[in-house]
């Protein structure tokens, strides 16, 4: 795996200086173009304005190293939870981390939300966490969870992680500039009745498609991870099905009418930053499914038809098998290098699962209904616990869970009309 | 007569350096066998501290079995008496491994064991226990590899050979359960 992690940090490190290149200019002709005619007052507004940038560049990068996990999670309305609430979960991710061998164990979060997603954070022990939905929790069985699980850990393992927070902010800022350069083309021309010359005019142009290659750029490389983490899954777990049926489940997700209205809203879908993170970006499913150009060219994510597909067809559970899948599955395309792959160590006691153990989806999906209810108040309950919710056990056997908003001094139950002090 | 003198110098630094090169990421690889090794561990302690606990829980229920919990017990603590040497560890963990399924698959005749909530956390901790073993012993194997790799390729061999690097062994996966489990109604 580690030679992936390399290319990884090469990647990000060739887009972080293309980027502050691009926003250097950006100050520079920013600059240049608030600036006066004067030659001496031009040239000192140029380097202004570059040097602001940088600095500008300079506080976002310390900014995303010391909390952006924090400002991610928070807009994700996420919740700390431990081993003793969540058990099953906790002993998953602990799993994941020995499987794959990252020398410490995220913090993990729960989200309450019915639609089925998750997504990771930060890339060192002080910073790295994965959060699930407890949706998730409620569709899915113990072995399509560590699927997930550890897809999530691939992105912190592989610093996909670091990658996205960075080009997802500093996109963000790119947008930000270009915008600010054209609104100030246009003041500037307006009131100096000049027009700026050549370089402004390069700059102008640059501001109109500088944007739209950074995102095709940010979502093709956004994309590739995608399947290298569904990769680093296989082997960590050394069971493609489960991965294969989590996608699937999560992928076929319909919700209820009563939670049709509360999804509209939705953090994880409809925050645009989130959603690039997520597992499955329910947003942009249906256009990708339908294979338009343009679509396929902004999304963030790969088809999940195709992540199946190569997931199904695997024989063995290891990177190497992936690739192979892949290149047949998404033609012509090579995710690992070829003369890298035979670097790769295979473990000699990776045991190829027969394809006749795997169950098919569909049953898989019918089997789980009949747990579906429970699971989900579990994963409720644990997302309650975890927000100081207040636990009133009555006599009648009801158990009554109040949300710490709640001021008042007794409750009644609904049930048996009981009447309950707060502690 | 100077620049001959010169290109030794240079030539022995150059060579020491490529020395000291191959000496630390052999010294790297080394200690990521050891470290995997203590993953392996915390987990088969973890094993050795639940399994008093399972016993506790399932005696007033299974009262029939106690053939079956005193070879849990005494495959623990043969497991336990082990220090040192690898491969009688692997086998002793592997006999353990192999007496608790057997426990578990009998306490499917239970069904008030199943429906108690002490056992069912119980089973899930050992299960996924089960589950760090065998990922920490696949993260524990591959380091072995690549440490073995290194130590045997040319020219890193003649360093190792040097400074007296040790051998570690590949933790085994039990013989019986490499073949598929055989259901028969």
């Amino acid at each position: 795996m580690w030679f992936i992690i390399e290319s990884n940090k090469r990647k990000t490190a060739i887009f972080i200086f293309i980027i502050t290149i691009f926003l250097l200019f950006f100050g520079a002709a920013l600059g240049f173009s608030f600036s006066t005619d004067l030659y001496e007052k031009t040239y000192y507004g140029t380097a202004i304005g570059a040097a602001i940038s940088v600095v500008c560049l300079i506080g976002i990068l310390i900014y995303i190293n010391t909390n952006s996990s924090k400002f991610f999670l928070n807009q994700a309305d996420a919740v700390r939870v431990d081993q003793y609430s969540m058990p099953v979960l906790y002993n998953i991710v602990e799993e994941m981390s020995i499987s794959s061998a990252l020398g410490f164990i995220p913090k993990i979060y729960l989200i309450d939300s019915p639609v089925p997603n998750a997504f990771a954070v930060g890339v060192n022990e002080k910073n790295a966490a994965v959060a699930v939905t407890t949706g998730l929790l409620s569709i899915l069985n113990r072995d399509e969870l560590q699927g997930v699980i550890a897809h999530e850990i691939s992105h912190i393992k592989n610093k996909d992680t670091l990658y996205l927070m960075y080009a997802g902010i500093i996109l963000g800022v790119v947008v930000a500039v270009s915008d600010a350069i054209i609104r100030g083309f246009f003041r500037s021309s307006r009131s100096s009745k000049k027009g700026g010359g050549p370089a402004l005019l390069i700059a102008l142009i640059l501001a109109l498609i500088s944007p739209l290659i950074v995102r095709i750029l940010y979502f093709t490389i956004s994309r590739k991870r995608e399947f290298l983490a569904d990769a680093c899954a296989c082997q960590f777990t050394r069971y493609p099905t489960g991965l294969a049926s989590a996608l699937y489940k999560i992928s076929h997700y319909e919700p209820s009418l009563e939670s049709n209205a509360f999804i509209k809203g939705e953090k994880l879908s409809s925050n645009k930053l989130l959603s690039v993170m997520c597992i499955h970006n329910f947003l942009q499913a249906d256009k990708i499914r339908k294979r338009e150009f343009f679509s396929k060219l902004f999304a963030t994510h790969p088809s999940v038809d195709d992540r199946i597909k190569i997931l199904k067809s695997m024989g063995a559970a290891d990177v190497e098998e992936y690739a192979k899948q892949f290149s047949i599955v998404v033609a012509n395309k090579n995710i690992i290098p070829k003369d890298k792959l035979k670097k790769m160590n295979v473990d000699p006691l990776a045991i190829a699962i027969p394809a006749a153990m795997a169950m098919s989806v569909e049953e898989e999906q019918n089997n789980v209904l009949k747990t579906r209810k429970t699971s989900q108040r579990e994963a409720k309950d644990a997302y309650k616990k975890a927000k100081n919710y207040k636990i009133i056990k009555c006599d009648c056997e009801t158990v009554i869970k109040l949300p710490p908003e709640y001021k008042r001094s007794t409750v009644i139950c609904p049930h048996c009309r009981q009447v309950h002090e707060i502690k | 007569m100077e620049t001959v003198f010169l290109a030794v110098i240079v030539a022995l630094i150059v060579f020491v350096i490529i020395v000291i090169n191959i000496f630390n990421s052999l010294v790297t690889l080394k200690n990521a066998v050891k470290n995997a090794w203590a993953q392996i561990d915390t987990q088969l302690k973890r094993r050795y501290d639940l399994i008093p606990n399972l016993i506790e829980c399932v005696k007033g229920y299974m009262e029939h079995e106690k053939n079956t919990f005193e070879l849990v017990v005494k495959a623990r603590s043969e497991a336990m008496a082990v220090k040192d040497d690898i491969k009688a560890r692997s086998e002793a963990e592997n006999a353990l491994s192999g007496t608790l399924k057997n426990l578990f698959a009998l306490s499917e005749n239970y069904p008030e064991l199943k429906a108690n909530q002490n056992f069912l956390s119980l089973q899930e901790e050992l299960a996924s226990t089960e589950n760090k073993i065998s990922f920490a012993r696949t993260a524990y194997n591959d380091a072995v590899m690549m440490y073995s790799n290194k130590k045997e390729q040319f020219p890193s061999n003649i360093v190792a050979l040097l400074f007296n690097f040790k051998d570690y062994g590949y933790f085994e996966i039990n013989e019986n359960e490499k073949e598929a489990i055989k259901v028969s109604f």
